[in-house]
């Protein structure tokens, strides 16, 4: 089992930093699948809409933990992974200083899921993007792997977070997951009742205590040949562990798992029930209250993410947007949207603009944030509006012809116009794509002559082929056109 | 070594003709040879790419005229922006690949084809059909998107730009060869040879704020190119110079090629349906010397396929 376990999760682990380094620049299935198959960004979607990529992910990682308990956790989870690398450390470094069993703290932990179920429910993701492990362990990756659009504040929270992982993995071995992990909070209570379980023999048992060394989650009470099974990650290395072959994966008595799975099914439907129709209630309150900041602007969301309110209520911040972004032109700060929406990724058009004809991070987002969005939809989509302050602009004020924002518009929302005699900007804002490029290749400094301002939801563009360019700049044309060759040539 | 090579060998034959100035090798050999001097400027019309191409190189003398064994060249096209090659915003990608493999075919030792695009390079280069055309050809396709790969230059006589920052394989080379498209542009009214040549300029942003013009009349006295072909098969007649979609564009099968920069835009121009007097930086160049907008001066030759 170990081996399988860990060649597993090296391969998974392997793919995740691939993805995350951001080296690709057009992701296959296999690439996109390791977004797509985490739990959390998975169910987090299939609350909003359900695909067959997000009901696939939550229905394997369920139906494991019916049958087998929290395998996710070691199998799937990059977070783990990176625990199981520390704590194999302290194994190398620590042979002596054995875990022990502890009691465990399941109710502290339903206080954090609750937690995050109910700041996610109102429409902050903060707690879910703190703690959940995809999306802390691929924004850490994304900070360090990739050369993207991350601020020094998300780079040294970063720092910090994997620090304290490797720190909390190192001295108290899967800690995080059965205290503070949401996703492990779902699955514990998935593997209170599940198929097949690690079950000590009483008749076999030497009382060796290596199993319970072995186990780094500490569930295992060698003492009184006890297994909390809700904390168990589905290493096995306990069974490897035991000369005894005292321990086992067992099948629990039928009669008694008829009875508790229905009641976990039911109960688990109720719980889904309620997260849903919570969520789907507080949304709408909070929508007047909290999605509508009392500033000038907005932030420029990047493509499929539709509205403020539907992207703050859906991004965990787990960066793979991010690290897809060709151009990398997303970015996050720390607190854009204020704190209760931690480090999500805004499009950031000092550092780069959004390629017209690309939608690479419509095709990563795993929890539905970003919504699919084709290249030809996507020419059309209005992520902001074009605002042009003339006082700042060379061509305007200066009498010098720039117009470098009117090349590297796609739409011409920004053409030419001639200001006495000078080759001038005018803009459309109705045809305006949002993409940035006005803004990003603007020389005017300190302060841009144009810019995009966000919508708090975007909309179609108007049609740029059928748009009427006010006083548009034309070329004098030819005179004394001269038909030497057969009316062949104007020369 | 090569350079030195070709040097020596120019000065051997120069002598043998009893010549013993550096006269530039293309009147030694070729057309010059055969008592025939080639045309100023080559128009040509009414078919691909590649055979407007092939029937304005013939008329210039054939592409010994420009590349000899061993040197190494630079194919400069227009790949500007991120857009497929029906939109007109980059140059042919069938007419590189004739360039470069008739570079290719004159021996020379190494073809490079860049562009600093204003898009994603690595996109940019893709989709525009040149990345590959041009590889198949047998061209080293490399990048221009780093810093590290342009050298500070002087700009003779320049008015506004006096010194800026080149790709080196354009400094370095022994053939440059500039191969824009003809199209609309939104800062300088056409985008043809002279302008196409920020593309092997890193800071050309500053030309944007000091004066567009000037700096492209300036520049083209930096290096002019050993030859310019100007593709004006699909001609972006607004909305440039990125296009927003087909309806900018003309099916126009037209091909322009002159070693004179100035000569070829008044031409190509022209062929746009604007006045070469209207644009700034043609008056300008024409005004420096650079060469000769005056179309009824030259020795065109005219020929339709």
């Amino acid at each position: 089992m170990k081996p399988a376990r860990i060649i597993i999760s090296l391969i998974y682990g392997a793919l995740f930093a691939v993805f995350f380094s951001g080296a690709v620049h057009e992701y296959n299935a296999l690439l996109q699948f390791v977004p797509k198959s985490q739990f959390m960004p998975a169910l987090l979607k299939s609350i909003g809409g359900i695909t067959i990529a997000s009901f696939a992910a939550v229905f394997i990682t369920v139906l494991a933990a019916l049958f087998f308990g929290r395998v996710y956790c070691s199998y799937v989870c990059p977070l783990g992974i990176f625990q199981d690398f520390f704590i194999f450390l302290r194994y190398k470094f620590n042979p002596k200083n054995k875990f022990k069993y502890s009691k465990g703290y399941f109710g502290f932990h339903l206080v954090i899921l609750a937690a995050a179920v109910l700041t996610y429910a109102a429409g902050v993701v903060s707690v879910m993007a703190v703690l959940e492990p995809y999306s802390a362990a691929s924004r850490s990756a994304a900070s360090f792997l990739s050369r993207s659009a991350v601020s020094a504040g998300v780079f040294w929270y970063s720092v910090f977070f994997v620090l304290f992982m490797a720190a909390a993995a190192f001295f108290k071995g899967r800690l995080f997951c059965n205290t503070l992990c949401p996703a492990g909070a779902v699955l514990a209570l998935i593997a209170k009742k599940s198929v097949y379980k690690i079950k000590i023999d009483g008749d076999k048992c030497t009382h060796c205590n290596r199993c319970e060394a072995a186990c780094k989650a500490v569930c295992i009470d060698h003492k009184n040949l006890k297994v909390d099974f809700e904390r168990c990650v589905g290493c096995f290395n306990c069974i490897s562990a035991c000369k005894d072959d005292a321990i086992g994966y067992e099948k629990v008595s039928v009669k008694k798992k008829d009875n508790t799975k229905r009641k976990t099914i039911k109960k688990l439907a109720v719980f889904t029930a309620a997260a849903a129709g919570l969520t789907l209630f507080t949304k709408e309150i909070f929508a007047f209250k909290s999605a509508i900041p009392v500033k000038k602007s907005v932030p420029v969301l990047p493509p499929g993410a539709g509205s403020v309110h539907h992207y703050n209520s859906h991004c965990t911040a787990c960066h793979a947007c991010v690290t897809a972004c060709p151009q990398k032109v997303i970015g996050a700060n720390m607190a854009e949207f204020g704190v209760l929406k931690l480090m999500q990724p805004v499009m950031n058009y000092s550092v780069s603009y959004c390629l017209y004809g690309c939608n690479e991070c419509t095709k990563v987002c795993p929890t539905g944030a970003l919504e699919p969005v084709s290249i030809k939809e996507k020419k059309s989509v209005q992520l902001g509006r074009v605002h042009l302050i003339k006082e700042n602009c060379i061509s305007w004020s200066d009498g010098k012809p720039c117009t470098v924002c009117t090349e590297h518009c796609p739409t011409k929302a920004v053409y030419t116009v001639l200001h006495n005699n000078v080759a001038a900007p005018e803009i459309i804002p109705d045809i305006c794509i949002g993409c940035g490029a006005c803004e990003y290749v603007c020389p005017a400094v300190p302060h841009k002559a144009i810019f995009v301002d966000g919508l708090k939801k975007q909309v179609k563009a108007g049609d740029p082929v059928k748009a009427h360019r006010p006083g548009e700049w034309k070329l004098t044309p030819v005179k004394n056109e001269k038909k030497s060759s057969g009316g062949d040539f104007p020369f | 070594m090569n350079r030195r090579e070709f040097i020596k060998k120019s000065i051997q034959a120069a002598a043998a003709a009893g010549a013993y100035t550096m006269l530039p090798a293309s009147k030694l050999f070729g057309a010059a040879a055969e008592g025939k001097t080639p045309p100023h400027l080559v128009a040509v019309k009414n078919s691909t790419p590649a055979k407007m191409y092939a029937a304005a190189l013939a008329a210039m003398g054939g592409i010994s005229q420009f590349v000899r064994r061993g040197q190494t060249v630079v194919v400069k096209p227009n790949i500007g922006w991120d857009v497929t090659p029906e939109l007109g915003g980059n140059t042919n990608p069938q007419l590189v690949e004739a360039v470069v493999k008739s570079c290719v075919d004159a021996g020379a030792k190494k073809v490079y084809v860049f562009d600093h695009t204003c898009d994603n390079w690595k996109k940019t280069y893709k989709t525009s059909g040149i990345e590959d055309a041009a590889k198949k050809a047998g061209a080293l396709v490399v990048s221009a998107a780093s810093e590290s790969d342009y050298v500070n230059v002087k700009v003779p006589g320049g008015k506004t730009l006096k010194e800026t920052k080149v790709h080196k394989l354009a400094v370095e080379s022994d053939v440059f060869i500039n191969v824009p498209v003809l199209k609309n542009h939104g800062s300088s009214g056409l985008t043809i040879a002279m302008k196409n040549l920020m593309g092997i300029v890193w800071n050309r942003w500053s030309w944007h704020a000091t004066g567009l013009h000037q700096c492209i009349a300036d520049f083209a006295a930096y290096r002019k190119p050993d030859l310019n072909i100007v593709d004006c098969y699909r001609v972006m007649k607004a909305n440039g110079p990125r296009g927003v979609s087909k309806e900018d564009v003309v099916l126009m099968k037209t091909l322009i090629m002159s070693k004179d920069m100035v000569a070829a835009d008044a031409a190509s121009a022209k062929i746009a349906g604007a006045d070469p007097e209207g644009i700034e930086y043609i008056k300008i160049a024409d005004a420096k010397g650079i060469g000769t907008m005056n179309l009824d001066s030259i020795n065109i030759r005219r020929i339709t396929l």
